[in-house]
């Protein structure tokens, strides 16, 4: 009944240097569910952390999240018709690092639109959103061979880690 | 047919070493702690129900990692442990919000079943909803059960996302997971993918 192991370890991404804007996994295949682990050093300007799926940058994404501070602050918020997908609205700031988690189930399935279940956290408080969980669906039936995962029009900042795994189920 | 002998008879080289094992100078094989237990695909006309039984108790935590869609939309999912459905062993607290000014927070205690959410898409293939489902120590007979989940779904801006902790006042070891949609039933095709996460 078992089929033995997997969240197998695809793809880990160390940002070095100041020019990479975005990260890419191409020709994913061979999983049921896909797992991105970002761990996203101080950014130089606030910036919530966004994905694209197959490159598509039409107005194909939405999604619902709900994040906090802590003290009484939370936001709930929504958006339609996006060109790109929030993975976490956890913002990233100039002093803390982040770790963002997306889980993105049945990505190869053509027989549904896909979507991402988003969480993130920042381990300091302060006046930004410090923790996130987010749903951000993309209105398409296509399998996912191209993951990309970026803060918005920021760049990333060096020594900041992305990670892809993949898991398969019995 | 395994090798059971190699001989250096024909070797050009003179370069080799001798071992007794095959696996010399190739890494070690270390399998990851997350294995793929079970996998239930409901079947034509949907179900009522989806059970896990039998689960083994091999390892230390479970993970639940579902992709549904229910005959309504807007409905909730909930589950029982060990057909636990008397009583009122069971309480959860949730964390939700629909993306609009407000969020939700709430309990129920003293319950029959664990809710793991009030946002539950309906359609499949429109507005399919996933589920991370973590069940902690589930095998260990000398503390109460404790889970948690993350799911929603998003039909362009609307629907719900919710974080949603359950708990089962019983010691028992957890050997079946049976799965309750709100709606009549739980959609064809959708699928629930039972995981164990081995300790040290």
């Amino acid at each position: 009944m078992t089929a033995g192991p997997t969240y197998t370890p695809i793809a880990t991404t160390t940002i070095s240097g100041s020019s990479t804007t975005e990260v890419t996994y191409n020709s994913i295949g061979g999983y049921t569910d896909l797992i991105c682990v970002m761990n996203l050093a101080p950014l130089a300007n606030v910036s919530a952390v966004r994905f694209k799926f197959n490159g598509d940058t039409g107005s194909n994404y939405s999604y619902i999240q709900l994040s906090g501070r802590g003290g009484g602050n939370y936001q709930s918020t929504h958006d339609s018709n996006q060109s790109s997908g929030l993975a976490s609205g956890a913002l990233a700031n100039t002093t803390d690092r982040l770790v963002h988690t997306m889980y993105i189930n049945n990505y190869a399935n053509t027989n549904m639109y896909k979507n991402l279940l988003g969480k993130g956290s920042r381990g300091v408080d302060g006046t930004l959103a410090a923790v996130s969980l987010c749903i951000s669906s993309w209105r398409s039936t296509a399998a996912i061979t191209s993951f990309t995962v970026n803060a918005g029009s920021e760049i990333l900042p060096a020594n900041s880690t992305v990670t892809l795994y993949g898991i398969l189920k019995a | 047919m395994g090798i059971t002998k190699m001989s250096k008879v024909g070797f050009k080289s003179t370069s080799y070493l001798k071992s007794d094992s095959f696996l010399v100078g190739n890494a070690a094989f270390s399998p990851t702690a997350y294995e793929s237990i079970q996998t239930i695909t409901v079947g034509s006309g949907g179900s009522a129900t989806v059970d896990f039984n039998s689960i083994p108790a091999t390892y230390t935590h479970l993970q639940i990692r579902a992709m549904i869609g229910t005959s309504s939309a807007g409905g909730n999912l909930s589950l029982t442990f060990n057909n636990n459905t008397t009583g009122t062993k069971y309480a959860y607290h949730y964390m939700a919000s629909n993306g609009g000014a407000s969020i939700f927070t709430g309990e129920s205690i003293n319950r029959n079943i664990i809710n793991l959410s009030d946002f539950v898409g309906g359609a499949l293939n429109s507005s399919p909803t996933p589920f991370i489902i973590d069940i902690l120590d589930y095998a260990n007979t000398n503390k109460y059960k404790t889970l948690r989940n993350l799911s929603g779904y998003d039909v362009n801006g609307a629907g719900g996302i919710g974080f949603f902790t359950g708990h089962w006042r019983d010691t028992s070891a957890i050997n079946q997971i049976i799965f309750y949609p709100s709606a009549a039933t739980i959609v064809e095709n959708s699928s629930f993918a039972l995981y164990g996460i081995k300790g040290a």
